[in-house]
């Protein structure tokens, strides 16, 4: 019998290794619930039973989340009825074009944002300290000029 | 932005020859910098379009 060499790797599953902190199982329960564990009461009375019947009411971390299966999920979608492509309309006297930008019906307005938000947010401040005694009037006439093209634009 | 390049945006858009109208907008009570930052960016809009002082 030979001894020593080189050794081929087994095709044999290695055995799954967590890292500190990830949290990922290796024991090959992960999904399913958890056990329901005690925690010591410190001398508490009534703090373990009450602790078991708040843990009971919701589902521990890596237990499967309650929900409609898919099988549901697909059994609902098919309860619709589908229309055939080819099938009348079942909006008479809507145009095709309707809320599109061309063509008839109702032709949604494009969104313009305000450039000038803040100028005007800032109004009432700057026309007050515009009026100032002692403001300059190169002051007074830039504002009423930014005002101006601030409305225009 | 800090208030030095506050000063210096408004005096790109004013000129260096208005120190006067620079520091009355520097000395409006902001409710936040990026309302200050804002209005900045609005007058530069307005100055970049040649719209300011015609």
């Amino acid at each position: 019998m030979a001894r020593g060499g080189y050794r081929a790797p087994s095709n044999e599953k290695r055995a799954a290794v967590s890292n500190p902190g990830s949290g990922k199982r290796t024991d090959g329960m992960a999904g399913t619930k958890q056990a329901m564990r005690e925690i010591p009461s410190n001398g508490e009375r009534g703090y373990r039973k009450e602790t078991a019947d708040a843990t009971q009411g919701a589902p521990l971390a890596g237990s499967r989340a309650q929900g409609p299966s898919a099988a549901q999920v697909r059994q609902a979608s098919m309860s619709e009825p589908v229309l055939p492509i080819n099938a009348p309309t079942q909006r008479e006297g809507t145009p095709v074009t309707n809320g599109f930008m061309v063509g008839p019906g109702v032709t949604p307005e494009p969104e313009v944002p305000d450039r000038f938000a803040m100028i005007k947010a800032y109004k009432d401040v700057l026309d007050t300290k515009a009026a100032q005694d002692g403001q300059s009037e190169g002051f007074r006439l830039f504002w009423k000029s930014v005002l101006s093209q601030a409305r225009n634009n | 932005m800090s208030l030095v390049n506050h000063i210096a945006a408004f005096t790109n858009v004013l000129g260096a020859q208005h120190p006067d109208i620079v520091f009355g907008f520097a000395s409006i009570d902001w409710a936040s910098d990026e309302d200050r930052n804002q209005f900045i960016n609005e007058l530069v809009t307005l100055n970049d379009n040649k719209k300011i002082g015609e």
